[in-house]
């Protein structure tokens, strides 16, 4: 599990959404678990498959608001079957399957025949795990998923994230605002500063004299070391 | 700058017009009054008489715009996920909507001419001219639900790696499917006013007997039929609110 740190507009988000296949670059290759994603500014041809392996989950919540939770969590078995169980939604009993046991691991099971819109956020960003979980992706991008969380939510949600590392193998790249996140669930931390990596160690290296590189002078007033 | 523009072409556009649209003759609203007065006497006297015949008539007509708005889905549901500008590459996208264009911009009496022409006279004709307009419309209008959907869960989907078909069905439909719906009742609703003119074009329904009567000066006929066509027009107004407010 690692933490991706840095201020706001250092690059964060696109170097997420560059790994996640959503974004294209101008230049240069983007290889994920060894398949390229996108080289010389075009998305590679069977990028389908590289994307089906990654899972990203946002700031915002991304589950459709007029589906049920059920409903939504099948979503990630979309790329694994037939085209026309894909459009008809006949989910096939395996994936029910699949479903309910993500959602039991994500602590979700009762909120399952409820609209996505009626749940909270954090219940709604471990929904969206629970969807990467039936997607069975082998890498997780979270880009600052706990930043409209309240404390309690936040902490879930990185428990949820750390289980997934943890029990279930999954690499865990999380994009974060507060160093205290990273200090708790990640032994490695990234930092980009004006888009180039300006720490890259273990978390526990993160010493002021560091942070104020990162974020600057300001920081030591933000942070209670 | 835009502001002087803007209203000085409304100003011009008026202008212009007044004379093509003979906007001076309206004073002779008031010198016909009396005219006015008297034909409107006739319509307060309504005359059923012939109750039956307008009520088959009626149904028929009804039943004509259920069958033009629904074909007309069938055009716009899949045009309308294509003319969209922020799901569909300029290739699919252009087309798509020079074809909604097209539909929406062809008076429904002339294809209901052509389709006359193709299988003759009757309530088909008129249904599939319906559909090919009310598609046009109801394209354009499902395009826009389309563009204003939240890109977020959209954009989940697509990162699960389902295809972009699959994409449309589940992130997008789901969202705009209150809003289609909505527009799809409206269109059904002014179709059933729609479906009396195409009686001119010999598809049937409750514009026959209309004309018959007001060619024929009969117009405590022509009112009877009249107040038919709002009352059916109100009753699906109501039924679509009712349904409105459940489905949203």
């Amino acid at each position: 599990m690692v933490a991706l740190i840095g201020p706001s507009g250092s690059g964060k988000s696109t170097l997420l959404k560059l790994i996640a296949g959503l974004d294209v670059a101008d230049s240069g290759e983007v290889r994920v678990l060894g398949e390229v994603v996108q080289a010389a500014g075009r998305r590679a041809a069977r990028d389908g498959a590289a994307r089906a392996r990654t899972g990203m989950i946002f700031q915002k919540p991304n589950l459709v608001g007029r589906l049920d939770l059920a409903a939504n969590v099948a979503l990630g078995a979309l790329q694994s079957m037939p085209s026309w169980r894909a459009l008809t939604g006949a989910w096939p009993l395996n994936v029910r399957a699949d479903v309910t046991a993500a959602l039991s691991r994500v602590e979700l099971l009762d909120k399952a025949s409820q609209r996505a819109s009626r749940l909270s956020g954090g219940e709604q960003q471990r929904g969206a795990l629970a969807r990467l979980l039936v997607q069975r992706a082998e890498l997780v991008l979270a880009d600052e998923p706990v930043a409209a969380l309240d404390p309690v939510s936040a902490r879930r949600v990185m428990d949820t994230l750390a289980m997934l590392n943890g029990r279930d193998g999954l690499t865990v790249i999380v994009s974060l605002h507060q160093i205290e996140h990273a200090r708790r669930y990640c032994p490695r931390t990234i930092a980009l500063s004006g888009a180039v990596i300006a720490y890259d160690g273990p978390t526990t290296g993160l010493d002021m004299a560091r942070l104020t590189a990162i974020y600057g002078p300001e920081i030591q007033e933000a942070v209670i070391a | 700058m835009v502001d002087i523009l803007v209203w000085g072409g409304i100003a011009l556009a008026l202008i212009v017009g007044f004379r093509g649209a003979e906007i001076g003759r309206a004073g002779e609203l008031i010198s016909g009054a009396g005219n006015m007065a008297s034909l409107a006497r006739e319509f307060t006297r309504p005359d059923f008489a012939d109750f039956p015949l307008y009520a088959r008539q009626m149904w028929l007509t009804v039943q004509m715009a259920i069958w033009g708005s629904a074909l007309a889905v069938i055009f716009a549901a899949p045009l309308g996920l294509a003319a969209a500008r922020n799901l569909t590459p300029l290739w699919l996208q252009q087309p798509a909507r020079r074809l909604l264009d097209i539909l929406r911009s062809v008076p429904d009496l002339v294809t209901g001419a052509l389709f006359v022409a193709a299988i003759g006279l009757g309530p088909l004709a008129g249904v599939l001219a319906l559909a090919l307009n009310t598609g046009g419309v109801l394209g354009k209008l499902f395009a826009e639900a389309v563009e204003a959907v939240d890109p977020g869960p959209v954009e989940g989907v697509r990162a699960t790696g389902a295809s972009p078909l699959a994409v449309a069905l589940w992130g997008v439909i789901p969202q705009v499917a209150p809003l289609w719906i909505s527009y799809f009742l409206y269109r059904f609703e002014s179709n059933a006013r729609a479906a009396t003119v195409l009686s001119l074009i010999g598809a049937g329904g409750i514009g026959q007997p209309l004309f018959d009567a007001i060619n024929s000066f009969a117009f405590g006929q022509a009112s009877a039929i009249v107040l038919m066509i709002v009352v059916t027009v109100t009753a699906i107004d109501l039924a679509s609110q009712w349904i409105r407010a459940r489905l949203i």
